[in-house]
């Protein structure tokens, strides 16, 4: 389910969402690069960065 | 608080290293010490915040593990005992700078550390327990078994990871890429491909493509494996 928006607005901290779109698809297409050039590693470590840079913001309400 | 948080955005797009890292330390301290904004608490006192960075550690790394394990620990911990009291944005920044200080020290600090490794990991997985989005949760439990080496259950937790979150969300997509990608390095081909059938349905039409190219990417580099397979099995027949 997509995450509730319940105790607020989005403090909006986290980048546009155009900019994510693009950055987080460039860092997926160059964690493919990392893994079909056997560097586990470094595609795991761009994976997760583009999903910090995608995930929406915490909030206080998620754990009430 | 504008100021954190554009420091955060910066952060974000940072490759990983160890100036990344204190810098995302660095930041969480300062959120927690020095209120900025409506509605902001001091969380800490900054004698409590700067302990581990002070303390007799032995080299500089084993000084940043205690500020990762102080970080991650002690100051995650307090964040969920006062959410009630911190303002919505304070509280948000403050769990999503945590998360980057989890990102840069597995990514940047784990590989450097040997004798603090355990300890690293312990922390990380005391993180995850404080995670508060099941998504989240489970992305950050996956890499320390990831870093166990304890691959199937680190396959279990991306899978959940994936299953916590809507096709619609803007991690969608990354998180097929992550359980694929580990799946894949596995040879468990069969289920990558059943990881991305499974999606196929939910996907939406802007996604459609980059999912296509990972199936294809399955059955050729399945394809590019079998050949050793049965050089293997020949191998052993004889």
């Amino acid at each position: 389910m997509p995450r509730t928006t319940i105790g607020g607005d989005d403090p909006a901290h986290d980048l546009p969402k155009e900019e994510k779109d693009r950055l987080e698809r460039d860092l997926r297409a160059k964690a493919e690069l990392d893994r079909r050039a056997a560097r586990p590693k470094d595609a795991k470590g761009k994976l997760n960065r583009a999903l910090n840079i995608s995930r929406q913001p915490s909030r206080t309400a998620q754990h009430h | 608080m504008t100021d954190f948080a554009e420091q955060y955005r910066q952060l974000l797009t940072t490759d990983e290293s160890i100036a990344t890292l204190d810098s995302a330390l660095s930041l969480a301290r300062r959120i927690a010490t020095e209120p900025a904004g409506k509605k902001a608490i001091r969380l800490l006192d900054q004698s409590a915040a700067d302990a581990p960075a002070l303390s007799g550690g032995k080299s500089a790394n084993s000084r940043r593990v205690e500020s990762v394990e102080w970080a991650l620990t002690v100051l995650a911990g307090e964040i969920e005992t006062r959410s009630r009291d911190l303002p919505p944005v304070q509280y948000s920044l403050l769990r999503d700078v945590l998360l980057l200080v989890f990102h840069q020290a597995y990514f940047a600090l784990l590989p450097s550390v040997a004798r603090d490794r355990a300890r690293l990991l312990a922390a990380f997985a005391a993180f995850a327990d404080t995670v508060p989005h099941p998504s989240d949760q489970c992305q950050v439990r996956g890499l320390v078994e990831l870093a166990h080496e304890r691959f199937a259950t680190a396959v279990e937790c991306f899978r959940s990871a994936l299953a916590a979150t809507h096709a619609d969300e803007h991690d969608f997509l990354t998180r097929v890429q992550m359980l694929w990608t580990v799946l894949v390095e596995q040879h468990r081909w069969n289920d990558a491909f059943r990881c991305l059938v499974d999606i196929y349905p939910r996907v939406t039409r802007n996604d459609l493509e980059e999912v296509s190219a990972l199936l294809d990417r399955t059955f050729m580099e399945a394809q590019q494996y079998k050949p050793h397979l049965r050089g293997k099995a020949m191998v052993a027949s004889r």
